[in-house]
């Protein structure tokens, strides 16, 4: 092997080698630039191919406790360059054989990156997630009531399996509007918004669903009015619980061609 | 080497020793019975919204599912399952089972 891999973790401007001094990357391995006649610079740390080559890649990916480490140390790298210079955050796991390649790959899509940058630059992402009230204690007694006792007429199990549905209906029908609610006032506060796929509850591990799960762009300048809104909203929905975090890398607002 | 397992996250696998294999034909059985009963009672439900059942033929349906119910939740309880754990996650499409009903 003439060139060692390269994994890459993301892609920012005007970065040096002295500007990554003392990150470490992916197995102690210093970070460092690859910089592109595109005027773009990888952020890279050398990989070995035996832990980083597509088939031991697959393998791993599979290992949670692998993948768990690499997430935590992908992420802890991109914080580190992002509080020194805009950076595009890319996913997990991208590897190029090689500098000329991590070259190649910026060169190709020098317009788009030079684009996200520009978007980046100055702001970074915040993620809030909206849960839906807890529901009311008063169908839990029912629910119980109907199990456990089995006294009561045919008619009024009936009326009482009703009332459930249709006040979970309206649990649903008023989360679904504090989730648009807090949605349009967030994005108010921000350059630009995504709201991703609520996150499963075995993720979350919350007994209530989320119904919100919004990635926000903040300007630095408008972070303290974001974050003021937020907390406004938190009081104005007491019932719901709404989390947020950041600032993180902008890693919902880049879009790259990739492969 | 033995890889750590976080069940919590990932879907469980099918394991194939002759316990979990009952349990798990079980709870599929279950998962089928379930569906039937939400969708009978919410077919239940109409009928008796509609009104055009008379009041011996709502006690009778009403008396009919609150006996099914507390079978479905007699019969979860012999392997520990809960509503929850008969439901199957299909993807795009959602849930199989309702969790309003």
């Amino acid at each position: 092997m003439s060139e060692p891999a390269c994994y890459l973790y993301g892609i920012s401007r005007h970065v040096g080698a002295a500007d990554l001094d003392g990150i470490r990357g992916l197995g102690g391995e210093p970070v460092r630039p690859v910089e592109s006649d595109s005027g773009l610079v990888g952020i890279v740390n050398t990989v070995d191919l035996d832990d980083f080559g597509e088939e031991a890649l697959e393998r791993s990916l599979q290992d949670l406790t692998w993948l768990a480490e690499t997430a935590q140390t992908h992420h802890a790298v991109l914080c580190d360059v992002a509080a020194r210079a805009p950076v595009a955050p890319l996913r997990l796991a991208t590897v190029c054989l090689g500098e000329s390649s991590v070259r190649a790959r910026l060169d190709r899509s020098a317009a788009d990156l030079h684009s996200s940058l520009d978007l980046i630059s100055g702001r970074a992402e915040w993620s809030v997630k909206v849960f839906a009230e807890p529901p009311a204690p008063v169908e839990d007694l029912a629910g119980a009531a109907s199990s456990a006792a089995p006294a009561g007429s045919g008619r009024e199990y009936l009326a009482r399996r009703q009332a459930q549905v249709s006040s979970r209906h309206q649990a649903a029908e008023r989360a679904a509007t504090v989730a648009n609610d807090v949605y349009a006032e967030v994005s108010r506060h921000s350059s630009d918004t995504r709201r991703l796929a609520p996150q499963d509850a075995r993720l979350t591990g919350e007994t209530v669903p989320m119904t919100l799960n919004a990635a926000c762009l903040v300007g630095a300048e408008d972070t303290p009015a974001f974050c003021a809104a937020v907390e406004s909203l938190r009081g104005r929905y007491e019932q719901s619980r709404i989390e947020y975090a950041g600032p993180w890398p902008a890693y919902s607002f880049v879009s790259v061609g990739e492969p | 080497m033995s890889t750590p397992r976080l069940p919590s996250i990932l879907p469980q696998r099918l394991e194939t020793d002759p316990d979990s294999v009952e349990r798990d034909l079980f709870k599929l059985v279950l998962t089928i019975i379930e569906l039937i009963r939400q969708l009978m009672e919410r077919q239940a439900l109409r009928r008796v919204d509609q009104g055009d059942l008379s009041d011996e033929q709502v006690e009778a349906l009403g008396v009919a599912l609150m006996r099914l119910d507390q079978a479905m939740a007699e019969l979860r309880g012999r392997y520990d399952l809960s509503v929850e754990d008969l439901n199957i996650d299909l993807g795009p499409l959602g849930p199989l089972l309702a969790t309003d009903a």
